[in-house]
């Protein structure tokens, strides 16, 4: 009877993915409440907030994919390639909407090359997309001469996207990052589509017989995720003011990162927005804390790599108890 | 009786193979017929024309006595027509509820977001009263056992309004206790007035459930409508092999005694 009991506990945590990120979020941040001077302060939360939007943006798309049991390489190119689109139109002279337009209109192709190439030619969406990368990269390279390139008029578009809204250095980029978390979350756990799209990852047979556009509902994740690729892109752009040829170069992993911090599958079917927001929080977390307490900032990366691992055999742990 | 389906000299080819040469079978409301063949007897592609999934080449096919050609899955399933595949139709990664209404979720008004609570609500009831119980709709489907999922499954067809369920090789990756589980679960569903078609390569299983027994061999309705309870599980299998023939079995002589 405890045995049952215990089981089923685990059965109901098995539906709340964000567990393990939940938890990792805590132990970091209690370590550099405790550790890390001025952690605590407001202009560090901002930091920290600053840094895992744009991340965290990207890594929203990449969950709803991997929940729908797709990936996607191509984002970090296509926030770079995105960027350089408004800037050229903007520099153009165009207004800003027609260059925001402009910049979602070439998401939205993106987002259906990638979807096209791997619903018709039926081929990983994982090697699919690492081309797509490697081919957004070398355009980008191609198109920016190597050089840095630089936004003539950052005007309102680049205030709304990104500007500073509080005196701590918290920027606008946090507050739409929240709004898209919450927006995406509500899809996700809310909506018919958010329901097809775990159906989808989870076991595509069951779902198409059960009447789900399976592969509908695949292209308009791939859609979502380079929308949201784009909208980083120009997050990174409006904050900076100018792009190079690496801008949104790792980008693509470091999402993937916080999506599986955030308790999503690589299988699919299984994933959390909710849990991506602390995926990437953590991320942030850990790059301020190290700067906080006097460390080489390069060690971040390797941190985050242990924090993902951590993580990962935390969500594992309580999912395999029950795979029977 | 008018049957709930007839299938007469139905057949379907796939460019030049020949899929099917001619399937004929009927199922009556309350009635459990159970479709036996070999593995590419035809029994698949049968059941596929069925659920809509193909058209036939030729032959026809009633229901309550009116032809019908169903354009689609969608269109059958609006007919009253349910499949339960292997794969159950089930995603194990999401909750009980949550498969249960599957692609046909309740939303509220006036933003269309889904109604979990009342999903929770319908499906528990739902599921008792078809005599299945379940600890906690939330859980998730594949922390159930493979009898438990499968009688989910029947049960969200019933509820959705079936009238004839075709079960696809329910038992074959079953243990004993959970085939005994399912096994029940169709006498019990029989009882409430659907009509079950059950199709197996499983004899024994056959044998215990069906009240009709059709034979499929090489594409053909070898055997249509034998009473179940007068074929032995051994002859059942050499209908299937073909090393029994209808007429065969017809000219045997009656058991001694009578």
């Amino acid at each position: 009877m405890q045995g049952d009991a215990r089981k089923h506990f685990l059965g109901r945590l098995r539906t709340y993915p964000e567990i393990g990120a939940v938890t990792m979020f805590l132990a970091v941040f209690g370590f550099f409440a405790l550790l890390a001077p001025n952690f605590l302060s407001l202009s560090s939360l901002s930091g920290m907030l600053n840094l895992a939007s744009v991340v965290g943006t990207v890594a929203i798309g990449a969950t709803v994919l991997m929940v729908a049991g797709e990936f996607d390489l191509s984002v970090g190119a296509t926030m770079g390639l995105a960027a350089m689109v408004f800037i050229q139109l903007s520099n153009a002279g165009l207004p800003p909407v027609v260059a925001l337009g402009g910049t979602f209109v070439f998401a939205s192709a993106v987002g259906l090359l990638n979807a096209v190439v791997v619903l018709r030619a039926r081929i990983s969406s994982f090697i699919a997309t690492l081309g797509m990368m490697m081919v957004g990269r070398s355009l980008l390279v191609l198109w920016t001469g190597g050089s840095i390139v630089r936004l003539d008029e950052p005007g309102w578009m680049a205030a709304l996207v990104a500007g500073r809204i509080h005196p701590s250095g918290l920027r606008m980029m946090a507050l739409w990052f929240v709004v898209l978390i919450v927006v995406f979350h509500v899809v996700m756990t809310q909506r018919r589509f958010g329901n097809a799209v775990y159906a989808v990852g989870g076991k595509p047979s069951a779902a198409r017989t059960m009447g789900i556009q399976v592969g509908r509902v695949k292209v308009v994740a791939f859609l979502i995720t380079a929308w949201l690729a784009a909208f980083a892109g120009l997050m990174q752009l409006s904050r900076i003011g100018s792009i190079n040829a690496l801008t949104g170069e790792g980008f693509e992993l470091q999402a993937i990162a916080a999506a599986v911090v955030g308790g999503a599958l690589l299988t699919g079917g299984y994933g959390s927005v909710l849990g991506t927001l602390f995926g990437a929080l953590v991320a942030g977390m850990v790059r301020n804390g190290l700067i906080l307490m006097g460390f080489d900032s390069r060690l971040a990366t390797g941190l985050i790599g242990l924090v993902l691992i951590v993580a990962v055999i935390i969500n594992t742990s309580l999912r395999g108890e029950q795979t029977s | 009786m008018t049957p709930l389906l007839e299938v007469r000299n139905v057949a379907r080819q796939f460019g030049h193979v020949q899929a099917i040469r001619r399937a004929n079978l009927a199922v009556a409301a309350g009635q459990v017929v159970a479709l036996l063949g070999d593995n590419g007897a035809g029994k698949s592609t049968l059941v596929k024309i069925i659920q809509g999934y193909h058209a036939p080449s030729s032959g026809t096919m009633w229901m309550d006595g009116q032809p019908i050609r169903f354009a689609s899955p969608a269109e059958a399933r609006d007919a009253g027509i349910e499949t339960v595949p292997q794969d159950l139709g089930l995603v194990p990664l999401l909750s009980i509820y949550r498969n249960f209404f599957l692609g046909r979720e309740l939303t509220r008004k006036p933003f269309g977001f889904l109604d979990h609570r009342r999903m929770r609500a319908i499906c528990t009831r739902s599921l008792a009263h078809l005599g299945i119980q379940v600890r906690d709709p939330n859980e998730a489907v594949g922390n159930l056992s493979g009898g438990e999922r499968q009688s989910i499954a029947i049960g969200r067809a019933e509820h959705f309004g079936a009238r004839l369920v075709m079960l696809d090789e329910p038992t074959s990756a079953l243990s004993v206790k959970q085939t005994r589980m399912v096994l029940d679960y169709i006498v019990e569903a029989r009882a409430r007035g659907l009509a079950i078609l059950f199709i197996t390569h499983n004899m024994a299983h056959a044998h215990a459930v069906a009240d009709r027994i059709t034979v499929m061999r090489q594409g053909r309705t070898v055997a249509e409508d034998l009473p179940g309870d007068e074929v032995t599980v051994e002859e059942m299998g050499r209908l299937v092999m073909g090393t029994l023939t209808v007429d065969q079995l017809a000219g045997r002589p009656p058991p001694a005694g009578i």
